[in-house]
């Protein structure tokens, strides 16, 4: 567990040191991938799905907000239909012009979700997104996710029957063309089914993530897994969308294994370690939980380098003054006293006296042993800091008197 | 002198100017009924677009038909019914708009209230600084 821990604040320390690094080679790869899927599945414009104009679309992309990559992205797809057939571009370009007119107007924020819905069709894993979206996002990546069903299942269509569309669709007419596009898309029930579970996902997540309770975004991941599950299932049964149901349960799986690594990376609190405060000002009465998150503990790795005590217990004990001379430091009290208990509890078994100067080895160990050799806090080894040196001092103005007093 | 709680305010303030002060600036310049209803305004252009296309591509749909029926069909009643969906679909769409931005507008107030807020707290610590230090240079003479 320490080990992970120590890779989590790694990767944090090296993300957070090289953010601005990290974030444009991120955005190109994102940008890259989405080109290159789209000039393979829909390459009909062959300029545009040459290798020169990929690079230079990913590279602008790495420096664009991610909402203009994806009104570019969108341009691109609207080029190639064109290619294809005028009347699939129109039908494209369409549901393009609603999507950005109607909702990314005002939740453009939410564009990531537009984007990466598609993607994680092409990559088999299409379930990580609701969970994902429903634990980062707000109830709106539910429409953002429900777009980027629509705009997967649009392109795949016009992907899997390029030839058909090209020659015509029913009839060979332009208008039979728009028809068959516009039918497809109306009654692809696989994609109503997707559109619909994940968005009920999306807001059961959120509203589950947001809830006061322990371990708040594990139940979310569950709860949404059950719950993507469930509904997916029933509305494939019931509309006869044709989805693989064990393909489903799989790929819900593989979403929760994602969606919890996520989580330990966004969300790992301690919950061994609630904090429960009361307070009040003139207007309010406040019960304040407070859970402290993972990372903020002790680093494991720094604790593992924290430097050994350099003086023994022993040597501490030996040069002590004795405890009824000196004056007693509200700080020191504590060590000072469990030891002297300590003292008296193990020397009469020995049957010796107690005196500073002939603490047995045993004792010395018994110390070592308890909570006294952690420091006055309780925290870490070794004396309160400068005490060390104030003894010496002590001890060398002690010589320096005597010295005096016998001259 | 580094007075670290003064520094953290700073950076805790210069990334929110960088990153979401400017949106919510332009956000809480407005009165609420003022900024609420500029964008119900820009909602209902925005459906009407959206519903034009629509209804374009519901006639292209079936563009044949509709042209072989034009003299049948009851041109007034279409047009009524047409009106009808376009007015359901636009009151809907602005209803949405309205709680989405009177919500953000909100949120942006209260976010620029913290952060003024927190602009009167550094204040504060910079006048106890001057104060500390004028303090310090007082002794220093009269030593």
């Amino acid at each position: 567990m320490e080990s992970l821990m120590s890779i989590k604040l790694a990767i944090k320390k090296f993300v957070g040191k090289n953010e601005v690094f990290i974030t444009p080679i991120l955005k190109f790869l994102l940008t890259l991938l989405a080109m290159s899927r789209i000039s393979s599945r829909l390459g009909f414009f062959s300029r545009l799905a040459s290798k020169p104009i990929v690079l230079i679309v990913a590279l602008a992309g790495s420096f664009l907000p991610l909402n203009l990559t994806f009104v570019i992205l969108a341009l691109i797809v609207v080029a190639h239909m064109y290619k294809l057939s005028l009347e699939v571009a129109i039908v494209v370009l369409a549901l393009f012009m609603i999507l950005f007119v109607l909702y990314f107007r005002f939740a453009s924020e939410d564009s990531v979700g537009g984007v990466l819905t598609p993607l994680s069709f092409v990559f088999h894993m299409p379930c990580v997104m609701p969970v994902s979206m429903g634990l980062k996002g707000t109830p709106s990546s539910m429409v953002s996710v429900g777009s980027g069903v629509v705009i997967y299942h649009m392109l795949h269509y016009v992907a899997e029957h390029a030839d058909e569309l090209k020659s015509g669709g029913d009839g060979g007419s332009k208008l039979g063309q728009f028809k068959t596009v516009v039918d497809a898309f109306v009654s692809n029930k696989a994609m109503i089914v997707y559109a619909v579970s994940f968005a009920v996902t999306v807001l059961v997540v959120y509203l589950v993530r947001r809830l006061a309770i322990k371990y708040a975004w594990l139940v979310a991941i569950a709860t949404g897994e059950i719950v993507l599950f469930l509904t997916a299932a029933a509305a494939n049964a019931k509309l006869h969308a044709g989805i693989s149901v064990g393909g489903l349960f799989l790929g819900i799986i593989v979403s929760a294994i994602i969606n919890v690594i996520l989580c330990y990376f966004c969300f790992d609190l301690n919950y061994n370690k609630i904090e429960k405060v009361q307070f009040e000002d003139d207007e309010y009465y406040y019960y304040v939980k407070a859970v402290p998150k993972n990372e903020f503990l002790e680093d494991p790795a720094k604790k593992k380098k924290a430097p050994q005590r350099r003086v023994s217990p022993e040597a501490h004990l030996r040069t002590r003054p004795a405890s009824a001379d000196r004056p007693v430091r509200q700080a020191e009290r504590p060590v000072r006293q469990e030891i002297e208990e300590e003292e008296v509890r193990i020397a009469p078994s020995h049957g010796r006296p107690v005196s500073e100067r002939a603490v047995s080895d045993e004792a010395a160990a018994a110390i070592r042993r308890t909570s006294a050799a952690r420091g006055p806090l309780g925290l870490s080894g070794g004396r309160p800091a400068g005490e060390g040196r104030r003894l010496q001092e002590q001890r060398a103005a002690a010589a320096r008197e005597a010295a005096r007093n016998k001259k | 002198m580094l007075n670290e709680t003064r520094i953290k305010l700073m950076t805790r303030m210069a990334s929110y100017e960088d990153n979401e002060a400017k949106k919510n600036t332009s956000v809480a310049k407005h009165f609420r009924s003022d900024y609420v209803s500029l964008q119900v305004i820009k909602a209902i252009i925005c459906a009407t677009i959206a519903y034009m296309i629509v209804f374009g591509a519901y006639i292209y749909y079936d563009f044949e038909g509709f042209m072989v029926n034009i003299y049948k069909i009851d041109l007034w009643e279409f047009a009524g019914k047409a009106l009808k969906y376009y007015v359901i679909f636009t009151v809907s769409y602005c209803v949405l708009v309205y709680i989405a931005f009177t919500v953000r507008y909100s949120k942006a107030k209260k976010s620029l209230k913290h952060y003024f807020n927190t602009l009167k707290l550094l204040g504060r610590i910079y006048a106890e600084e001057e104060e500390n230090d004028e303090e310090g240079s007082e002794t220093d003479t009269e030593e």
